[in-house]
C-alpha cells in the first residue's frame, strides 16, 4: 500500500491554518524590518509627481472600497502625504460609497500646512455611473459636480475657477481602486485628452496596469502592500506598508515551503513500490 | 403597440439611441451632443445606480428572512439572517436622517462594518495557503511552467525574496513585465473584438437575450 501523505493523514487543513496564523503573527510582535528594493514602477510614479511644476492641477479619483483596502491603504496615504506635501492643486472625486469615510480617516495623517481647503485643494462627492462618469468629467466637470462634499456651490469655490475638463489638469491619479478605474481613466482621459494616468493600487489590479505603463500610457503605479512600502520609504514616511511587509514575507515563505511540501509527497506517492 | 413592448424591438431601438449619442459624440462634440451624452452617462447612470441599490437591497431582505423561517436553518443561521436585515434598516434609518457624517454613522462603520469586510477579504490567505498545498502540483509540463512563474512572482513581491537571492527581483520582474505583458494584451485585445462582436449582436437583433 502506498504511503499515505503527511499532512492529509492529520488533516492538512488544521494545521496549515495554524501555520499561517503562526507566520502572520510572530513577524508582527518581533519584525525583523528587511529592505525594501524599490520597484522602476513605483520610482516613475514618484518622480513624476516629484517634478510636477508648482501650482500643477492634479486630478485624484478615489475609488476605494471597504474590503479591499487594506491592501491599498498603506499607498493610499504615502501618496496623499507626498501630494499634499508638494505645492500642488488637488482636486478629489469618489467614485464609491466608502470613498468618503476611508478618505477621512486617511487625512489625519496628513500634514495640512499653510493649506487652504478650496485654494489649493478641494474634495467633491461620491458620483456613481463608473466609465461613463469618468468619460463626462473629462469634459465638463461642472455638468456632474454641482456643489463639492461641503455643499458649496463649484463656482463659488477658487480653485475650480479655471478647472471644469481633463486639459486643466496635469495629471489623474486613480487612487486605491480594485480594478477598472485605472482603465477607464486611460481611456476616456489619456487617449482623447493626452492627460497622464498614475496608479496607487491592489496587487490584483497591478499586473493588468503593466501593458498600459510599458505603453506610456500609464506614468507608474505602487503594487499593494509591497508598493505602498515603496513608496513609504521613497518619501520617508514610514506606515502601514512597511509594517506589514515582514508578514508578507513570512507568508510568502510559507507558501513556497508548502508548495515544495505538496510537490516532494507527489513524487514520494507516484514513486514506484520497491 | 403591447407587442412592440412585449417583443425585442423596443429594447433594440434604446440600445441604437445611447450608441448613435455616445459614439457620434466622440466623433463630432458639440452641445447638443456633449449635453445628450452626459444626461445619458451621468444623470440616467445615477438613477439607475440608485434603483438597483433598492431593489438588490429589498430582493436581499428578503431572500434573508425566506432563509430564517426554514425549519431546516439552526438558531445561530436565523439570528444571523434577521440580523443582518434589521443592521440594513437601522443603518438606512441613520444614513437618510443624520447623514454619513454624524458620529453615530462613522461609529457604526468604523468598528463594524470596516473590520466585518477587512476580516473577510483578509481570510483569503488561509484559503491561499490551503490552495497553494492543494492545486501547485507538477503533474504536467504546463503545470511545471504555472508553479515556477508562481513561485517568482510569488519572491519577487515579498521583500524577502531579493534578500534571500537578488534573481528573483530580476526574473519575478521579467515575467511579469514580458511574460503577463503579452498574454494580458492578447487577452485585452480578445475582449475588445468580443465586446465588438456581442454590440453588433445586439444591435442587430441577433442576441438572444433580448425579448426571448
Amino acid at each position: 500500500m502506498r504511503k499515505t501523505a503527511t499532512l492529509q493523514k492529520i488533516g492538512y487543513r488544521k494545521i496549515i491554518y495554524l501555520l499561517v496564523l503562526l507566520s502572520a503573527t510572530i513577524p508582527m510582535l518581533y519584525p525583523i524590518g528587511l529592505p525594501v528594493i524599490v520597484t522602476k514602477q513605483t520610482q516613475d510614479l514618484y518622480e513624476y509627481i516629484e517634478k510636477l511644476p508648482s501650482g500643477s492641477n492634479v486630478a485624484i479619483e478615489f475609488a476605494a472600497y471597504a474590503g479591499m483596502y487594506p491592501d491599498a491603504q498603506a499607498a493610499t496615504r504615502a501618496g496623499l502625504i507626498h501630494l499634499f506635501r508638494r505645492p500642488l492643486n488637488i482636486v478629489l472625486w469618489h467614485t464609491t460609497a466608502d470613498g468618503p469615510m476611508l478618505l477621512s480617516g486617511e487625512m489625519k495623517y496628513v500634514k495640512m500646512g499653510n493649506r487652504v481647503y478650496g485654494k489649493d485643494h478641494v474634495f467633491l462627492p461620491y458620483v456613481a455611473g463608473s466609465e461613463a462618469t469618468t468619460a463626462a468629467l473629462g469634459t465638463n466637470i461642472r455638468g456632474v459636480f454641482k456643489s463639492d462634499s461641503y455643499g458649496t456651490p463649484i463656482d463659488q469655490i477658487p480653485l475650480m475657477k479655471n478647472i471644469n475638463k481633463a486639459e486643466d489638469f496635469a495629471v489623474i491619479l486613480v487612487m486605491a481602486s480594485a480594478g477598472g478605474n485605472e482603465e477607464w481613466a486611460v481611456r476616456q482621459w489619456m487617449i482623447p485628452h493626452h492627460i497622464p494616468v498614475g496608479a496607487y493600487t491592489i496587487s490584483i489590479t497591478y499586473p493588468m496596469l503593466i501593458p498600459y505603463w510599458r505603453a506610456g500610457s500609464v506614468i507608474g503605479m505602487t503594487n499593494g502592500v509591497r508598493g505602498g512600502a515603496e513608496y513609504e520609504a521613497l518619501i520617508g514616511s514610514p506606515g502601514p506598508g512597511l509594517r506589514r511587509t515582514d508578514v508578507m514575507s513570512s507568508v510568502s515563505l510559507l507558501y513556497v515551503a508548502l508548495i515544495v511540501v505538496a510537490n516532494v509527497e507527489m513524487m514520494r506517492e507516484k514513486r514506484p513500490k520497491q | 403597440m403591447s407587442k412592440t413592448l412585449k417583443g425585442k424591438e423596443l429594447p433594440i431601438l434604446v440600445m441604437w439611441i445611447v450608441v448613435l449619442i455616445v459614439f457620434s459624440s466622440y466623433f463630432f462634440g458639440g452641445s447638443t451632443l456633449e449635453s445628450a451624452f452626459k444626461t445619458l452617462t451621468v444623470d440616467w447612470a445615477i438613477i439607475i445606480t440608485n434603483i438597483a441599490i433598492v431593489v438588490g437591497s429589498l430582493a436581499l431582505m428578503q431572500r434573508s428572512i425566506t432563509l430564517a423561517r426554514r425549519e431546516k436553518s439552526d438558531k445561530v443561521d436565523r439570528f444571523m439572517q434577521i440580523w443582518t436585515v434589521v443592521l440594513a434598516v437601522i443603518l438606512f434609518i441613520i444614513g437618510t436622517t443624520l447623514g454619513i457624517k454624524s458620529n453615530i454613522y462613522s461609529w457604526i462603520y468604523n468598528y463594524i462594518l470596516l473590520p466585518s469586510w477587512q476580516t473577510v477579504y483578509t481570510l483569503i490567505i488561509f484559503f491561499m495557503a490551503t490552495a497553494s498545498y492543494r492545486a501547485y502540483r507538477a503533474n504536467n509540463k504546463y503545470a511545471v511552467v504555472l508553479l515556477i512563474s508562481g513561485v517568482l512572482v510569488l519572491m519577487r513581491n515579498a521583500p524577502v525574496g531579493a534578500s534571500i537571492w537578488s534573481g528573483f527581483q530580476d526574473i519575478g520582474s521579467w515575467v511579469l513585465d514580458v511574460v503577463n505583458l503579452s498574454g494580458s494584451r492578447a487577452i485585452m485585445i480578445g475582449a475588445m473584438i468580443g465586446a465588438i462582436s456581442l454590440l453588433i449582436k445586439i444591435l442587430t437583433g441577433r442576441e438572444k437575450i433580448l425579448g426571448e
